[in-house]
């Protein structure tokens, strides 16, 4: 097999405060093919902006990369100088981040940080990128782009600023494009757009996308692969038909259990997971999650689950009853046989 | 407008928008300027104790709605009323009584916090600004706060930056709830959050609003969250209402094509058919 394109191994993220370290994310591995599109889900706080600043190589004191190693076409990001990881970020990778606001500059146009980013990898002129620039806002579908190109961020809306900040990790070309809550500030139809665009962009120039959310039906639509993540962990990944339809682990589960479908019944309570989410520094013993799971049996809490290959290729979960539960559901499709 | 946007009940209204607008210039003035109409002739009314929930396409007006109601942008034209009382005449006492019964839940979670100040703090100082109680009656309402949305004493002493996304969206929701609100708006409120914490907001806010009576203004890009909490709803596109109604009439009989498109494109976690209505649609 090829060399993936890119292939995170044993990751661990820690920050420390007064009272020690934490680690939020811990010892995460997983590889992303070219043309990949690969969903992100699971808990608030669980750790996947993490990962992605992680391989953005972003994590700012009092957070640092404590351990592992992330390979981009078989380089090991953490190797690089500054000066190439800055040329990586934004060009080999590029990424749309979860404050649209904050990416940006407030005193500088729209204009001036399209043009500046498209300039930044390659050498056009400043006509041709301020072209090239309203054709990316075009396609991000920003109406009147031409006319609104000149704007400062605070004249635009939410999901307007979101759009100039996909155009702006668009304008790289970027082989890897992590997109992290890209789509939650946006009207179902231009997110339908953009999922379309995103597809596109992976179709036709071969890039493979991390696609970080909490939408599980916008994942549904745009990626063939599920990842998901409880604290600090990747605790379960499959191809998206296999895991919305039978989910191995049991967090998995109860997290599509908890979508609100538009087809249910109004004013009723919502399915939610009993309990709180854990705090990194106090994650629970043995499997994190064994403390709100309705399956759990003596040994989740006394030990850490095993990685429990799921029938494809890079499919696992991370559970004790991983095998039982996998075996039952093929018991229970014996006449129809996974796929 | 053929759908009634005004409540069946007699009572009067908590909130009397009418004819609306707002215009921005855009740009850097002099001959780049280019007028925005970002609200055109908004009226609608919310009354107290209920769900109303605002939806649209992206950049439509909702959150110029919900600034002008808060007294953060002032209108071109139209008025707004809250209990009543037009708020942009209100006296200095009239205005204080509406920062402590009008609130907002922003929606850019991380910007809207001030990011020097600790969570703690950050929830509390509603509570300073109004002189509510002495300092250990604030202390332990800001720990109740905090428990109601789902965040543990731990985040109490961090700072904005050292939380998550989610974990930054219930901070403000811990906030706007503070002072026991009329009227919380909120604005995308629960989208940057996972759906477990989501449900568990949403029954949380739903819970309080049978306790206290007070009203949501619910802006939202998920219709399916909307469907499951708000009986009324508009619809908006380019600065207008372009329906409104009840919920079993814009969800069942949609009369708009825009309302019609934005229900075929609402995705639903099937990969095998993730767009069931637009599946329909194309093969009807
Ligand atoms: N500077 C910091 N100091 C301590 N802990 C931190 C810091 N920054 C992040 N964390 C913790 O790391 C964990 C993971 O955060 P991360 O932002 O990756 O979550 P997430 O999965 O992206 O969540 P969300 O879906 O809410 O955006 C969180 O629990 C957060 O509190
Ligand atoms: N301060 C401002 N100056 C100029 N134009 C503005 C300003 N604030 C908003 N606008 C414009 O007004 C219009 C409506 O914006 P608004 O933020 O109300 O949209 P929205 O419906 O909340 O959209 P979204 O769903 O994307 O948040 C947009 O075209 C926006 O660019
Ligand atoms: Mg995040
Ligand atoms: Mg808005």
């Amino acid at each position: 097999m090829s060399v993936p394109l890119l292939s995170v191994r044993g990751l661990s993220v820690a920050f420390r405060d007064r009272r020690g370290e934490t680690l939020p994310l811990r010892e995460v591995s997983f590889d992303l093919r070219a043309g990949q599109r690969l969903a992100l889900v699971g808990e608030s706080g669980s750790g996947k902006s993490l990962t992605a600043f992680a391989i953005m190589r972003l994590i700012r004191p009092p957070g640092r990369i404590a351990s592992g190693e992330i390979l981009l076409e078989g380089r090991d990001l953490l190797g690089l100088s500054a000066r190439q990881m800055a040329a990586v970020r934004g060009g080999e990778i590029a990424m749309i981040y979860q404050n649209p606001l904050s990416a940006m500059n407030p005193v500088q146009t729209i204009a001036h940080q399209l043009v500046e980013a498209i300039r930044r990898h390659s050498a056009v002129s400043k006509d041709a990128a301020r072209r090239r620039a309203i054709d990316l806002l075009g396609e991000a579908g920003v109406p009147d782009a031409a006319s609104r190109i000149g704007s400062y961020p605070h004249q635009f809306s939410g999901g307007m600023l979101q759009r100039v900040v996909i155009a702006m990790a668009l304008a790289a070309d970027p082989k890897l494009l992590i997109a992290d809550e890209a789509t939650t500030a946006l009207d179902v139809t231009t997110q339908a757009r953009i999922v379309d665009l995103l597809a596109r962009i992976v179709d036709d120039r071969g890039a493979a996308i991390m696609f970080i959310t909490h939408d599980l039906g916008v994942a549904a639509a745009l990626c063939d692969d599920v990842q998901v993540m409880y604290a600090g962990r990747i605790v379960e990944r499959a191809e998206a038909r296999r895991f919305y339809e039978h989910p191995i682990h049991p967090y998995s589960e109860a997290l599509l259990e908890a979508v609100c479908r538009l087809d249910a019944e109004p004013d009723r309570r919502l399915t939610a997971i009993p309990g709180n989410p854990p705090l990194a520094g106090a994650f629970p013993s043995g499997c994190a999650f064994h403390p709100r799971c309705p399956h759990a049996v003596p040994i989740c809490a006394e030990q850490a689950p095993p990685r429990v290959p799921t029938g494809g290729p890079g499919w696992f979960a991370e559970c004790h009853l991983g095998r039982e539960r996998l075996d039952g559901l093929t018991l229970a499709d014996a006449k129809e046989p996974l796929p | 407008m053929s759908a009634p946007t005004t409540p069946s009940g007699g009572e009067a209204p908590l909130v009397t928008i009418r004819d609306l607008v707002k215009r921005y210039r855009q740009g850097r003035g002099g001959s780049r300027a280019h007028e925005v109409v970002a609200v055109d002739g908004v009226s609608l009314e919310i009354r107290a104790g209920e769900t109303f929930a605002l939806v649209g396409e992206s950049g439509s007006g909702k959150s110029t709605v919900a600034k002008m109601l808060l007294r953060l942008e002032p209108p071109t034209s139209g008025t707004i009323e809250f209990e009543g009382r037009d708020v942009w005449a209100l006296d200095r006492a009239g205005l204080k009584t509406l920062r402590r019964r009008l609130a907002i839940v922003f929606q850019n979670p991380v910007a809207s916090l001030n990011r020097r100040r600790t969570v703690e703090e950050i929830i509390a100082a509603p509570l300073e600004i109004h002189r509510m109680g002495d300092r250990g009656a604030r202390r332990r309402r800001v720990h109740e706060l905090l428990e109601l949305v789902g965040l543990d004493t731990v985040h109490a002493r961090r700072l904005p930056s050292a939380l998550s996304g989610g974990q930054c969206q219930r901070v403000g929701i811990a906030r706007a709830l503070a002072l026991e609100p009329r009227l919380v708006i909120l604005d995308e409120a629960v989208s940057a959050v996972d759906v477990s914490i989501r449900a568990q907001i949403l029954n949380l806010l739903r819970d309080l609003q049978e306790l206290t009576g007070v009203a949501y203004l619910f802006i939202s890009h998920d219709l399916a969250v909307v469907h499951s909490i708000a009986p009324r709803l508009a619809v908006m596109q380019h600065g207008r209402i372009v329906e409104a109604g009840t919920r079993t009439e814009v969800f069942g009989r949609p009369q708009h094509e825009y309302t019609r498109a934005l229900l075929a494109a609402v995705p639903e976690p099937d990969p095998a058919n993730p767009f069931p209505l637009r599946r329909t649609k194309e093969s009807a």
